[in-house]
């Protein structure tokens, strides 16, 4: 079953126009489609715009030429308060709600709804109560805004968002400044309500690991290559991941699905002959130290390394053989008999 | 829902708390003064008896109910302001004495007293035409301030670095009047240091339905931005995102600080710290920013507290009336350094 796309962007060019003389150009030409139902993650280096197209497709600032159609019909045409039902943003700016109970803050989401006092019928309430519960906080109701931490704020802004009922969701960056287990929490949780709600969410990151992990479709911006979008999977395995950040010290290692860092000293040919994790942290620490690890039979290396558990493993070195029960210690002996032989 | 997951709950019995106390207040206010009136007599004034005295009768109804009536309405007046300025520049330590705003109405003031004073004539000042010339320079020069500081804020970013340019704003203006005084004459000097030492007063019974009405329109118009105000909380583009039209909010925003600022300052001199001071009450209180409570709540505090300030100026009985501007700040200073010192306890400030 093809996806149903929300918002489609036809040649549009992003970027600031301080007056009629001076535009700067950030983007031109961008193409692409948000579809609903799926998460989306957008990567790509500092500086490479990845705000300024959120900030136009939340229509916080136009595109320079082109359109962008939401539901068919072009977004400036839409009034604010149209915009307001369809799209929700959870943004990194900093907020002074610190006195509002959780629920008054989730609650903010219901604007677009209430009359002009914004007084709450049974209706909003059961919808705040649903966005409470669907993002985990609902025994936090009562606190103040202030109390939480910054993971459960990053939930409240999304709580917020879903209270607003829009199909469509745009995060900045919701997993700056988290920690790790946050950041995983916030992750879930956006990959979640794509599918079960079927919201279009897009959002920026800088977690390629968990952008890969969870995500379904990527775009990749970069400054001098632009926007290039498809299908998570897709985009790995085509080696596009590489073009991210073009730096000759950065690699991306398909298997894995993360970026590496490129070390080129010696780059000494290793054997490596172990299995699962093992192999894995193994070439790990090969590659931390400039060497090769290859585990092609043919390849002429006088090195080899053989492990079958994390404490027993055998280095032969121009067929002298050494066993050692721990990874600190292997490094060291080919090191050593390297420079004897020198 | 759980109970007291809206802090807007508890509301209703702080504001009947509130309206309770005006009314025990606005009586002390009409019942203490510089001359000693038997509380039989002034209920029998306020009925519209016959009274031991004309000369009581004249007291009661000229000067100490306009002034109670002033006061109530003025502390609501400025309290409201700085509330709505702390909201619109997201900055707990904004007001209107602080950025500047009263120094700018009392430039305007100062320039249709001191320049324009003599046209105007002593009738004049006190005619309706005399006070609307008063007001509308009150407000222009309140606005003028109000504009800078909005034009500085889009500049500077930080909270702290807008409060001291509010400040240095405010010097610069003052340094301007004290260059009007200068080329003034002796009278109008007099008269304006006079004003300035703030004074509830300053309104006469025929002045009072002109002056309630400007400070009713700008507290009707208050009241109506409960909604964006709230909104306001999340910061600017936050509250865009949720259909509210920032431009739009902003001037009306600024429209309602200047109008109530202006006329009390017109009317009143340069009134200190209650709008600063007023709003950390009400939400220490309430424990909420949420304005749905906070603005009402707010509104009720400054009454109370002028009416409260108005109350000790005349502790001095016979020997006269304490200038207000000495009370307010020894009322409100020390609930600002409690909220400095206090802020990593206190909820809105995060």
């Amino acid at each position: 079953m093809k996806k149903e796309s929300i918002f489609i962007a036809e040649n549009i060019s992003i970027g600031y126009r301080q007056n009629q003389a001076d535009i700067k150009t950030i983007h031109s030409l961008l193409n692409f489609s948000l579809f609903k139902g799926e998460l989306t993650c957008l990567l790509g280096p500092n500086g490479a715009g990845k705000s300024t197209l959120l900030r136009t497709l939340s229509t916080m600032q136009a595109p320079l030429t082109g359109n962008v159609y939401l539901l068919g019909k072009a977004l400036k045409d839409y009034k604010e308060y149209e915009i307001s039902r369809l799209i929700g943003v959870v943004l990194t700016d900093k907020i002074y709600a610190g006195g509002l109970t959780v629920a008054e803050l989730v609650s903010l989401g219901r604007h677009p709804y209430t009359g002009f006092f914004g007084k709450l019928n049974k209706k909003d309430k059961d919808i705040i109560e649903k966005a409470l519960s669907i993002t985990g906080i609902t025994d936090k109701a009562s606190h103040y805004v202030s109390q939480l931490s910054d993971g459960e704020r990053q939930k409240v802004m999304i709580a917020k968002a879903l209270a607003q009922e829009c199909p469509i969701v745009l995060l900045d960056e919701p997993t700056a400044f988290l920690d790790i287990p946050s950041r995983i929490d916030i992750m879930l949780l956006l990959h979640q309500l794509a599918h079960d709600e079927n919201k279009a969410i897009l959002l920026s990151t800088h977690d390629t690991d968990l952008a890969l992990l969870l995500s379904d479709r990527l775009w990749l911006l970069s400054r001098d290559k632009g926007l290039l979008s498809g299908f998570t999977e897709d985009i790995v395995l085509s080696g596009e991941m590489d073009r991210l950040f073009s730096r000759p010290n950065i690699f991306f290692n398909k298997e894995n699905g993360s970026f590496r860092p490129q070390i080129y000293h010696h780059q000494t040919p290793v054997r490596v002959e172990a299995k699962g994790e093992l192999s894995h942290w193994l070439k790990n620490l090969l590659q931390k130290n400039g060497f090769m690890p290859v585990s092609d039979k043919n390849t002429c290396t006088n090195i080899h390394i053989s492990a079958n558990q994390k404490d027993n493993i055998s280095i032969e070195i121009d067929n002298e053989k050494y066993t050692v029960h721990s990874f600190e210690e292997i490094i060291p002996i080919i090191e050593h008999t390297q420079s004897m032989s020198d | 829902m759980k109970n007291k997951v809206f802090t807007t709950d508890s509301g209703q019995i702080y504001v009947t708390c509130l309206l309770l106390i005006i009314i025990i207040l606005f009586i002390c206010n009409l019942i203490f003064g510089s001359v000693s009136i038997p509380i039989r007599s002034v209920c029998n004034i306020l009925l519209g008896n016959e009274t031991e005295k004309s000369s009581w009768s004249f007291i009661i109804l000229q000067s100490r109910l306009p002034q109670a009536f002033t006061a109530l309405l003025c502390g609501a007046a400025l309290s409201v302001s700085g509330l709505l300025l702390q909201t619109a520049f997201n900055n707990p330590l904004a007001g209107p004495s602080i950025l500047g705003i009263n120094t700018g109405a009392s430039l305007g003031v100062a320039l249709v007293m001191l320049v324009f004073g003599s046209s105007i004539g002593k009738a004049g000042l006190f005619s309706l035409s005399g006070s609307l010339a008063i007001i509308t320079g009150a407000f222009v020069g309140s606005g003028l301030i109000l504009g800078t500081i909005l034009f500085f804020s889009t500049l500077v970013k930080s909270n702290l670095m807008l409060l001291i340019i509010g400040i240095m704003v405010g010097y610069i203006t003052s340094s301007a009047i004290s260059l009007i005084n200068f080329f003034a004459t002796a009278e109008g000097v007099f008269s304006y240091t006079l004003w300035g030492m703030g004074d509830f007063s300053g309104v006469s019974r025929e002045q009072l339905p002109f002056f309630s009405l400007m400070i009713i329109i700008g507290l009707f118009i208050s009241i109506l931005l409960v909604k964006p105000l709230n909104a306001l909380l999340l910061g600017e583009r936050y509250a865009a995102n949720l259909g509210i039209s920032i431009g739009r909010i902003r001037w009306i925003l600024l429209f309602a600080t200047g109008l109530l600022t202006a006329t009390a300052t017109a009317f009143c001199g340069p009134i200190s710290f209650i709008g600063l001071a007023v709003p950390h009450i009400s939400r220490l209180l309430l424990g909420s920013s949420n304005h749905t409570i906070l603005l009402p709540v707010t509104l009720l505090m400054g009454a109370v507290v002028a009416l409260l300030c108005n109350l000790i100026c005349i502790l001095p009985g016979e020997n006269g009336l304490l200038p207000l501007n000495a009370i307010t700040p020894i009322l409100g200073a020390p609930v600002i350094i409690y909220v400095i010192i206090n802020q990593k306890k206190i909820q809105y400030f995060h």
